[in-house]
């Protein structure tokens, strides 16, 4: 047991435009807000810095109780999410600080493309998150995971699984006093092993 | 011998990984080392004795993580990792190493620790492994400059030990916050570390790539302490692909360019230190050459001082700025962002920032306004400013190498603002004046150059850190007044060899068109040498002297530049008159359009009516079709954003005793919040309307947020939360702003948040979004 790097470069993903608009709410975009959102995904791209760091670990699941080989979760909707599974992998998965640093230029200075700009980083995130998934299962299954804050898993547990992950040193995650993820386009998970 | 004797003849080598051979031992991930030095402290002696057995001169103690954010116990902790260490020393040439990482948390702006907290957090451990006993201090694996900076300037508060710096770099050569290697040696050289370079994240074969350029820009000795490879999993556990054999060569590939200190991070082993020790004996190390280039650096770029002047953007400073000065008093931070945006678009390489003006508290804006701007702009920042105090409190927090404007050759002046050059690090403009005023000759101002350059390397502070300005004086009073500046230029560039920098405008006060007389002035300046300008960056006339004369000059490669500026410049012909109207540009986001027609009509329409009846339509129209799902909110911004545009030319038209402003309203992200967009949305939202919004930021205390409201008597605030763990923060701030006033009203807004929850922690509104906040401050204020 221990713990593995994952990276790609962002030039490989497949970043969905309707995913970053999903985000906002938008169902018909013209064509401005089109080009605009895509030109942003290409800049999201461009300053990324795209890296995970996952294990795998052994799960018992009693009751609404979820054992991994290093900590113990209480959440009925991830011990749905994992039955049958003996195996799982956690990983945080992270596309960097610079997104974030944009992120809060760009809403001071221009809101507009800040708010554009923050959903081509999160559609950015999601599909890293993606890739890693079928890298891990070797299929595509960006539905087969599971994180801290979802339904009744707490985000408190993001601490433990952080810590347990080396995250800061290994891919440079950090934790708030109010338990946010920093870069906070960051996502951790359960993934489980069928 | 101390280090430090050792480092100027010789190689000095350093231990390798811990993690792994702990967890060798039995550590479980997870589990703290640091707590070994206590339970296990044989096998922390054995390891550390190991290393010097191979050839080490140097271990670092098991302290990586031994600082007051992850632990109660950072003494115990660092006297027994310092003893254990010490144990394992036994002969004469062996040093101990004080090993601090990084806090484990973010600073500010883009996490939530404090810059001041993060130096008192350092200074626990600094001071513990002073006490007990280190030979030296290195500060490892930092992926934010800014934190790094926080470390020194505690090691520097709290010790006198040598202080060694090695920063992490992902595969394009940069750290996590995107701090180029340029910038980031910038910054440690003039903070005054013995030696520096970068370590962990990468193996030898891809950090060797790197070290050139790290040698090509640092004068003090390299430090290269890389991974072994790439961590791979190896029948179940965990190993690194680089073998001692294969880290020996990429090393002495190393050595032989220059690095000066070389070990290992994680995965290396004594092995992989005793084929470095045995490959670099007898090997004579390459001599250290020192550096003679000027440069300054903000958070991720740096600013050489080369062929082509520097231009520094002069416009946030308030001297004869109505507007500024305004913004100024009501706190209004957006003004001088804008400036700093516009500026950096202009062209500018660095930005002047003055905020001094009488009634305010300069200790306090100036900070602020450096923290700001660095929010926004990725350029050096020149602090101006002749408050010693707010001097230093802007130096201290300020992320990179700034540049400080200014010293001059009173003796006041050196005495106070010299040391804090040297403890903060920084380079310095140099005004050739002093008690007996400014010199009429050359001559005269050189002198007083020379004074200040000999003083501030009794500081020891480096002459290239000095750029002297000889002072441009108005030619209108003195005719031969640039004459003279000219020739200082020339004077003191060859005789003290230094670089010159002028604040150029002077020359032209009180003439009409003075854009013509300095400009023109510029280029003699240039021709003569002119190192540095603090210019208008908007005047097309600078511009076009700078680019013209780096063409002409032959330092424009393939005139790439003047073409891009030029070429601009033939484009940028206003839009034709389309037909459109102010509401419809403001509905379908023109800025262009908004700024032409606005133009206009405030010939013949009085700015309030404009208001009422263009600007306030347009903008409901664009709200009922974002609250319909008929638009979007990038669009709603985009509206809001022409609407300033707009806003921005009545606001110069309006009469004094004609307020816009239609209420004042509070609005911050909770304490333990740092997400803070939502906000910002209602922020620009409610500006529009015509309110005056006072935004205290994101992980504001409640304390600070009831602090404003008492000082200011505002009746309405607006507070954000996104997380379901901030909203107690959220009904703490609603508690204490009501107990400290009932009348007061509060909106709160945020993604966790419903009507039924706003409720129950007592807001007097829900609002679900920036359209609805407009609404209820409509109602409160009844407008």
């Amino acid at each position: 047991m221990s713990h593995t790097l994952y990276t790609v470069s962002p030039g490989l993903l497949d970043v969905s435009i309707r995913e970053a608009l999903r985000y906002l709410n938008i169902k018909s975009p013209d064509e401005a807000l089109l080009s605009l959102t895509m030109d942003c995904i290409d800049e999201a791209k461009s300053i990324a810095s795209l890296k995970a760091v996952y294990i795998k670990s052994g799960v018992t699941v009693e009751n609404d109780i979820v054992r991994l080989d290093f900590m113990e979760m209480k959440s009925a909707k991830l011990a749905a999410f994992l039955n049958g599974c003996n195996e799982a992998y956690v990983f945080a998965a992270t596309i960097g600080m610079r997104a974030d640093m944009l992120v809060n230029k760009y809403l001071k200075t221009e809101a507009s493309r800040g708010v554009i700009f923050n959903a081509a980083c999160v559609a950015l995130e999601e599909a890293f998150c993606d890739r890693l998934n079928g890298y891990l299962l070797g299929v595509d299954s960006s539905t087969r995971r599971f994180s801290p804050g979802y339904g009744d898993l707490s985000l408190e547990y993001q601490r433990e699984i952080l810590a347990y992950l080396d995250a800061e040193r290994k891919i440079g995650v950090s934790l708030t006093d109010g338990c946010l993820m920093v870069p906070t386009k960051t996502v951790t998970a359960i993934v489980g092993i069928k | 011998m101390n280090i430090l004797e050792k480092l100027k003849t010789d190689f000095v080598i350093f231990d390798g990984g811990m993690g792994t051979l702990l967890q060798e031992r039995g550590l479980k991930p997870g589990q703290s080392p640091e707590e070994w030095n206590i339970t296990n402290s044989e096998i922390i002696t054995s390891i550390h004795k190991s290393y010097f057995e191979a050839g080490a001169n140097v271990v670092t103690t098991n302290t990586f993580g031994a600082n007051p954010l992850k632990m109660d116990n950072v003494e115990e902790v660092v006297f027994a990792a310092v003893r254990n260490a010490k144990r394992a020393v036994y002969k004469e040439g062996q040093y101990v190493a004080l090993d601090i990482g990084p806090t484990g948390k973010l600073l500010k702006p883009l996490g939530d620790l404090d810059f001041n907290d993060a130096v008192n957090a350092f200074g626990v451990t600094v001071r513990a492994g002073d006490k007990a006993g280190c030979d030296l201090i290195i500060i490892e694996t930092m992926n934010d400059p800014y934190e790094m900076k926080a470390a020194i300037l505690a090691a520097k508060e709290n010790s006198s030990l040598p202080i060694f710096a090695t920063f992490v770099l992902d595969e394009g050569g940069k750290t996590m916050t995107g701090c180029d290697i340029a910038s980031m040696v910038a910054m440690l050289e003039s903070l005054g570390v013995s030696a520096l370079g970068v370590n962990c994240s990468l193996g030898a074969d891809k950090l060797k790539e790197f070290v050139p350029e790290i040698i090509a820009n640092a004068s003090v000795p390299v430090i290269v302490n890389p991974n072994a490879g790439i961590p791979c999993i190896h029948d179940g556990k965990t190993c690194f692909d680089s073998t001692p054999d294969d880290f020996y060569i990429h090393m002495m590939d190393i050595a032989k360019m220059g690095a000066r200190v070389l070990g290992g991070c994680c995965g290396t082993t004594p092995e992989h230190i005793r084929r470095v020790a045995q490959g670099l004996e007898g090997y004579e190390p390459k001599a250290i050459e020192k550096k003679s280039f000027t440069v300054v650096s903000s958070y991720s770029k740096a600013c050489i001082f080369d062929k082509k002047a520097v231009l520094i953007g002069e416009r946030i400073n308030p001297t004869g700025k109505s507007k500024f000065k305004a913004a100024l008093r009501e706190n209004n931070m957006d003004y001088i962002i804008s400036e700093a945006v516009g500026q950096e678009e202009c062209g500018a390489d660095m930005l002047d920032v003055n905020v001094g003006l009488p009634e305010i508290d300069e200790v306090d804006f100036l900070t602020r306004a450096v923290k700001e701007i660095q929010s926004v702009s990725t350029l050096p920042l020149q602090i101006d400013t002749s408050d010693p105090k707010a001097l230093e409190s802007a130096m201290r927090i300020y992320n990179g190498k700034p540049l400080v404007n200014s010293v001059n050759g009173k003796e006041e002046s050196m005495s106070a603002v010299l040391p804090l050059v040297k403890k903060y690090g920084g380079a310095v403009i140099a005004l050739t004046l002093d008690e007996g005023g400014i010199p009429d000759t050359a001559e005269g101002r050189y002198k007083i150059a020379e004074k200040i350059v000999k003083r501030a390397e009794a500081y020891g502070i480096d002459r290239r850190d000095i750029i002297v300005d000889p002072l441009c004086l108005t030619v209108s009073s003195d005719k031969n007044a640039p004459r003279v500046t000219l020739d200082s230029i020339k004077l003191i560039k060859d005789g003290l060899k230094v670089k010159v920098s002028l604040g150029i405008s002077n020359v032209s006060f009180g003439l009409p068109n003075r854009d013509y007389i300095t400009s023109t002035f510029f280029s003699f300046a240039l021709k003569d040498g002119l190192d540095a300008v603090i210019m208008n960056p908007y005047s097309t006339e600078m511009m076009k002297i700078y680019y013209a004369y780096n063409a002409l000059m032959g330092i424009d490669e393939n005139c790439a530049e003047y073409i891009n500026f030029a070429s601009d410049k033939k484009t940028e012909t206003v839009a034709a008159d389309t037909g459109i109207t102010l509401e419809k540009a403001i509905i379908k986001g023109l800025k262009n359009d908004a700024k032409n027609i606005t133009k206009q009509l405030i010939l013949t329409t009085p700015p309030l009516e404009i208001v009422n009846n263009c600007i306030i339509p347009a903008l409901d129209t664009v709200g009922e079709a974002y609250e319909k799902g008929a638009s979007f909110l990038p669009q709603l911004l985009m509206s809001a954003e022409t609407a300033n545009v707009a806003f921005d030319i009545i606001k110069e038209n309006i009469k004094k005793d004609e307020s816009s402003n239609k209420g004042d309203i509070i609005i911050a992200t909770v304490k333990g919040d740092i997400h803070d967009i939502g906000k910002n949305i209602v922020k620009v939202i409610l500006q529009n309307y015509g309110y005056t919004v006072h935004d205290l930021g994101k992980d504001v205390s409640p304390e600070t947020i009831v602090e404003y409201a008492r000082k200011t008597g505002i009746k309405l605030v607006g507070l954000s939360a996104l997380m379901t763990t901030t909203v107690p923060s959220m009904e703490k701030t609603i508690n204490q702003l009501k107990s400290f006033d009932s009348s007061i009203k509060i909106m709160v807004g945020g993604a966790v948040l419903t009507p039924e929850y706003a409720e129950m922690i007592k807001a007097d509104k829900y609002a679900k979004d920036a359209m609805e906040a407009v609404r209820y401050a409509k109602y409160i204020y009844n407008n």
